[in-house]
């Protein structure tokens, strides 16, 4: 049966353009349903946990991260977490395949979500009105070239969106195109859009020689012609956005600069944001099996070798939990900043209308398994979520987050990733 | 003694196929043994999943119980215990198909270990079919007898875009400029260690902005040395003679008329804007625009059809896979010579002379480097962390480990015997100064000049400890921890690289530490538990026996035979589980003695020269593969002759088509490609458009369809075309779409959405049955 017809009017722009004034109306008395967040970040660190180390004390609406604990330095952002425990990616193990579940749920093709991961779903969805529909930041993900197990974000199955590993290379492309005078920068942009176009043409003739295979490929290719010329016409920044520094000249590859990499990284990632650039982002720190070696804090074995020691090891665990303290203050650090930054869009702070997702891919490091992984889910009032809570869950699956996720940046669906593994959302976040 | 492995790769396997189809008589394809072989066992369950499912492995007390590779019977017996899983479903699916790609409803022990959309879940599925006597799957996926000098059946037409080592390469010869910027593209998707899988490449945003900007400064440095380019007076008439020449070089083929006047039209409007400065800005336009476009940044494996859905590569395409395989780098004059006489696709027993000049010249030595390098895993060392007891392993030392393998290989294969295993026997080795007295070499160089460039020089081995590839820094250091050697590190490198057997990963719910290092104690007992628990010894016997040969060797590489204590380090070792491989030996020098005379050595060494050389996994290419083997042991196992044979194969000349079936249509053409026939019964027309759907591919198990959508009415129309999708929806192109019930809507993309009257688009999608 086929249907032809003009095509509806779907009006995913308009509506969260709308949105936006109508919440200034509603002010603090915002209905949940009509509250969704305006960005998403994803924030990755690797290899699991050791839960005891990472455990809150308390109840549900009054704990706090006992001292020495892994997440200690989150305490000065309690108001703003979500604590959740318990979730598992239901039938995978492992490291490699924790990595490619984390953020797609086991979705396919055939899925709702199209087996995107959850940044790619929502970038999908509420991207088309920026300069990047997203941005993708790494730090050192890419020594071992790209795979299952050193990518997290999908835009199709089995389609990895690679991260950028180098902050002056980031900086380029963010900042980059700022500056000259009106008159040259048209002209750019005048000869890069026929230069595209002439290319897209190429890319087409092309399509006509290949197999569905290649077709699709090329599909992709042209796909992401039309993200760069988008990039290219969109207002680079909006009004009043503060004028980046380039990040110091260093080797992003090399273990010593891994602090400094991520902080250049972090400070771009939400740079990016405040200037209104992208509204999806993430910050991938290494990979699963991350093999660097946490020398500025004195540690002398390689994360993933420190994330298998036994609770007879002592030393060995209390040289995790320091390497774990220390992806707690680089969260920390990222949701400071985006205090310090004003909402784009009404009142408050950026936090306040950002969800911001400490995602891992492994439950206990030393079980290779995916059970109870633990997830931080930060942001504010201007958020369906209501922050400041630890949640406890018995092994849920952990695409319900996911899909309470996209139903709180406006993008819902019935189940994010495989709805044969779960389906709905995860009870308790609004 | 051959072992029966290799003797069934020879052939001898119709004998038992013969042998199994009388005592099968229930329903399947006559060649499912023979499919099973080719493109189950050899390629995935022989390597991956008999770790695991064998007797005394950590499957053993589930259904699937195999015979290791080797055993009598063991290809007989696993394809009926396998046909078994086939055969049993769960919720409608094969359980041969739930189980190692995780989406049983109770999981899988050994995690994903084949995941949805691989070429080895398809080719699951396709067996899976074929024993179950799904309609077409027979003829669908037929094994086509593998016959030197016929085309090789699974030798797609594709496309194969340049890496980042080739865009550089390119870019240097194209434009004579140092090119860096393919180093700052985002990394290439890596299968065994290779980074030109083509299947595999993605093309994203990042890549596509990085191109961009990449294009434009490479090119603005190229119009500061125009007369390299071109010699003729600027002006219109110039560019268009730049357009042929330029173009001919980046497209690595002549530019046709419809693309010639595409650039020059670009120039005019450039030039036109830009007045006295007209003539560089419009060329520089040009540059950027093919930098970006596909002809330049894919080489097309696509050639004429010929008949029965085979297809010639062109001279062109011929001579850039030349180049590209033997200097990693665009076409030179010569072979743009050749291509344009047409005395290349068409004449591949005169290939073998113009590889034998391009691999004697210095331009295959970055080839030849990176070769060795992915194969090796060479690169790892940049990242080893090193304790501070180690702070004499440099960042010089490192480079000089490095420098030290890619010389042996090029001096074996260039200047030496040119066979395999002299990389494992040889009795000396290249270091700089500082290296050698790193490695603290007792004898001393062979000569007095060193390589200017690197500073290496010829060492002697003798009383060293050291001799052949594995006694390497580059591959010792890399394969530790930052305290000690690691016997499951340098085991697993053995296993996956040089013997093809990638491991499965570890199981989860086992806590798996070692115990710490300590002074005195001989490191091999801490992986004690490793042999003890069985479920950690099935699938640690495949590396830690091997791995313990290299005891010897510390963190960083350098001979210590001794404990503190002065007890001499246990260094004995055993390779289980490879038949023809098996057995102990004692140190590194032992363990290459069997290595190099090892069957299994060599069909992987070869193994590895197709994946790097064809950028495949291998997985679809036994065919290829074996003939490979096959002349690499007749030619006395010669590393030139083997790249040599790369371009004896019937892939380098010729492909096949994606229609299987019997009367596969000439490329763009429409009609039935025979098989199940789906998606009948679509009416014609609807409303102001005009649809028509043609079977683009139908291999039985699974098909493509592609629909041309024609606007009949006399206004703009903006298209959505709904359709019920027979059997399972798996990916579309050129449209965007949703799924309702079994419903498939697609609309237009961004450039197709809208048809003016008249106008026609095309979109395309592919389902599995």
């Amino acid at each position: 049966m086929i249907r032809i017809g003009r095509r509806q009017f779907t009006a995913g722009l308009g509506a969260s353009l709308l949105a936006s004034p109508l919440l200034r109306f509603l002010g603090g008395e915002a209905h949940a349903a009509t509250l969704t967040a305006k960005r998403l970040i994803v924030f990755f660190t690797p290899n699991g946990t050791v839960h005891r180390y990472w455990r809150p004390s308390g109840t549900e609406t009054s704990f706090t991260f006992p001292a020495g604990s892994m997440l200690e330095p989150l305490n000065e952002h309690l108001a703003n977490l979500l604590v959740c425990e318990g979730l598992n990616f239901v039938d995978v193990d492992n490291h490699d395949a924790g990595m490619a579940n984390m953020l797609t749920g086991g979705g396919t093709a055939q899925s709702a979500s199209g087996g995107m991961s959850v940044d790619q779903y929502v970038a999908s969805k509420m991207g088309e009105g920026s300069r990047f529909r997203s941005l993708e930041f790494g730090v050192q993900t890419s020594l071992w070239g790209a795979s299952r197990s050193t990518r997290m974000s999908y835009s199709a199955p089995g389609v990895f969106v690679s991260p950028e590993d180098n902050p002056r290379s980031a900086f380029q492309r963010l900042f980059g195109a700022l500056g000259g005078d009106t008159g040259t920068a048209d002209k750019q942009l005048r000869r890069r859009k026929s230069m595209l176009d002439l290319v897209r043409g190429e890319l087409n003739d092309l399509s006509q020689r290949v197999g569905a295979e290649e077709k699709r490929k090329l599909e992709q290719h042209l796909e992401a012609l039309r993200q760069t010329e988008k990039g290219l016409t969109e207002p680079v920044a909006l009004p009043g956005c503060p004028s980046a520094t380039a990040p110091i000249s260093m080797d992003a590859k090399a273990n010593a600069n891994f602090p400094a990499v991520g902080k250049a990284q972090m400070d771009l990632l939400v740079s990016a944001l405040t200037c209104g650039m992208t509204r999806v982002a993430s910050l991938q720190m290494s990979h699963t099996v991350a093999p660097q070696v946490f020398t500025w804090l004195g540690v002398g074995e390689a994360h993933h070798e420190l994330s298998h020691k036994d609770d007879s090891n002592t030393s060995g665990l209390a040289e995790l939990v320091k390497c774990e303290r220390w992806f707690a203050q680089q969260f920390a650090y990222l949701l400071q900043s985006l205090k310090d930054r004003p909402n784009l869009e009404g009142e408050g702070t950026l936090l306040d209308s950002t969800l911001v997702v400490w995602a891992k891919e492994l439950g206990d490091s030393r079980m290779h398994d995916c059970r109870s992984v633990p997830f931080i889910v930060a942001g504010g009032a201007q958020t369906p979520f209501r922050f400041g809570r630890y949640l406890r869950y018995s092994g849920v699956p952990h695409q319900k987050l996911l899909t309470s996720i996209c139903h709180a940046m406006g993008a819902p669906l019935d189940t994010f990733g495989d709805s044969n593994r779960s389906n709905g959302l995860l009870d308790g976040l609004v | 003694m051959l072992p029966s492995r290799q003797l069934s790769a020879l052939g001898a396997l119709f004998f038992s196929a013969t042998l199994l189809s009388a005592c099968t008589t229930d329903s399947g394809c006559p060649d499912d043994l023979e499919y099973f072989r080719t493109r189950v066992w050899e390629p995935v369950v022989s390597v991956q999943c008999v770790a695991c499912h064998k007797s005394n492995g950590m499957a053993a007390n589930t259904r699937m119980v195999l015979l290791p590779p080797g055993e009598p019977g063991a290809l007989e017996a696993n394809f009926m215990t396998m046909r078994g899983m086939a055969r049993e479903m769960v919720n409608g699916q094969p359980l041969l198909l739930l189980k190692p790609s995780g989406l049983h409803p109770n999981g899988h022990g050994g995690g994903t270990v084949v995941e949805q959309h691989t070429t080895r879940y398809d080719n699951l599925q396709r067996f899976a079919d074929r024993v179950n006597g799904v309609a077409g799957a027979c003829e669908g996926s037929a094994v086509v007898a593998c016959e030197p000098g016929k085309a090789d059946p699974n030798a797609r037409r594709r496309l194969r875009m340049l890496t980042r080592f080739e865009y550089d390469n390119t870019l240097r010869d194209l434009l004579y400029l140092d090119s860096q910027w393919g180093q700052s593209l985002p990394a290439e998707e890596v299968v065994h260690g290779f980074d030109n899988s083509a299947d595999e490449r993605t093309v994203g945003q990042l890549l596509t902005d990085k191109l961009l900007a990449a294009s434009e400064e490479a090119a603005t440095q190229a119009v500061t040395n125009l007369s390299r380019h071109v010699s003729c007076a600027p002006g219109e008439e110039c560019a268009k003679q730049f357009i042929q020449d330029f173009g001919l070089r980046a497209f690595r083929r002549p530019l046709t008329d419809a693309e010639k006047s595409r650039y020059q039209s670009l120039y005019t409007t450039v030039a036109a804007e830009e007045g006295t400065n007209g003539y560089t800005e419009g060329i520089k336009a040009i540059i950027t625009a093919m930098l970006q476009s596909p002809n330049f940044l894919y080489r097309t494996e696509l050639g004429e059809h010929i008949g029965d859905g085979r297809y010639q590569l062109s001279d062109y395409e011929v001579a850039s896979e030349l180049s590209y395989l033997f200097w990693g780098s665009m076409p030179d004059e010569e072979l743009f010579a050749k291509a344009k006489a047409g005395t290349l696709s068409g004449k591949p027993e005169l290939l073998p002379a113009e590889a034998r000049r391009m691999l004697a010249s210095a331009r295959s030595r970055p080839m030849l480097d990176h070769f060795v390098s992915q194969w090796l895993d060479l690169g790892h060392i940049n990242q080893a962390q090193k304790d501070a007891t180690f702070a004499d392993f440099s960042q010089t030392i490192r480079t000089a480990m490095v420098a030290e393998t890619t010389e042996l290989f090029d001096y074996v294969v260039r200047d030496s015997s040119g066979r395999l295993p002299e990389l494992f026997t040889s009795d000396y080795t290249f270091a700089t100064d500082a290296l050698a007295s790193f490695y603290r070499l007792p004898s001393g160089p062979v000569s007095t000049s060193s390589t200017p460039a690197s500073g290496l020089r010829m060492w002697e081995l003798k009383s060293s400890g050291r001799g052949g590839i594995l006694t390497h820094g580059s591959i010792l250091a890399s394969q530790a921890t930052p305290q000690t050697s690691s016997p499951i590190r340098r085991g697993k490198l053995v296993r996956e690289r040089l013997l093809c057997q990638p491991l499965p990963p570890p199981p989860p719910g086992l806590s798996v530490q070692l115990s710490p290092v300590s002074e005195g104690l001989p490191n091999r007992q801490r992986f004690q538990e490793h042999s003890t628990s069985a479920a950690c010894s099935s699938c640690h016997q495949l590396m830690d026996p091997i791995g313990f040969g290299f005891e010897q060797f510390d963190s960083v590489g350098r001979f210590v035979p001794r404990l503190p204590n002065g007890q001499p380090v246990d260094a004995s070792g055993e390779v289980l589980s490879s038949a023809a491989t098996n057995g102990t030996f004692t140190g590194v020098d032992g363990l290459q003695e069997k290595l190099a005379e090892s069957p299994d050595v060599h069909s992987c060494f070869s193994m590895q020269w197709l994946r790097f050389g064809y950028g495949v996994s291998g997985e679809n290419d036994s065919c290829a593969a074996g003939q490979l083997t096959e002349s690499f042991r007749k030619q006395q196992l010669s590393i030139p002759e083997l790249l040599i044979s790369l371009t004896q194969l019937p892939r380098f000349t010729q492909r096949v088509g994606e229609s299987t079936g019997p009367s596969d249509p000439a490329p763009g053409g429409g009609g039935d490609g025979g098989g199940g026939g789906g998606g009948g019964g679509l009416p014609p027309t609807s409303g102001n458009a005009q649809i028509s759907v043609s079977v683009q591919d139908d291999w039985g198990s699974g098909y493509c369809h592609n629909v041309r959508v024609t606007n009949s009415g006399t206004a703009p129309l903006v298209w959505q075309v709904t359709i019920d999708i027979e059997g399972r929806f798996n990916h579309a192109w050129s449209s965007v779409f949703t799924h309702s019930g079994s419903q498939t809507t697609f609309s237009g993309l961004y450039w197709n959405d809208e048809l003016a009257p008249g106008e026609s688009t095309s979109f395309g999608y592919c389902a599995s049955r």
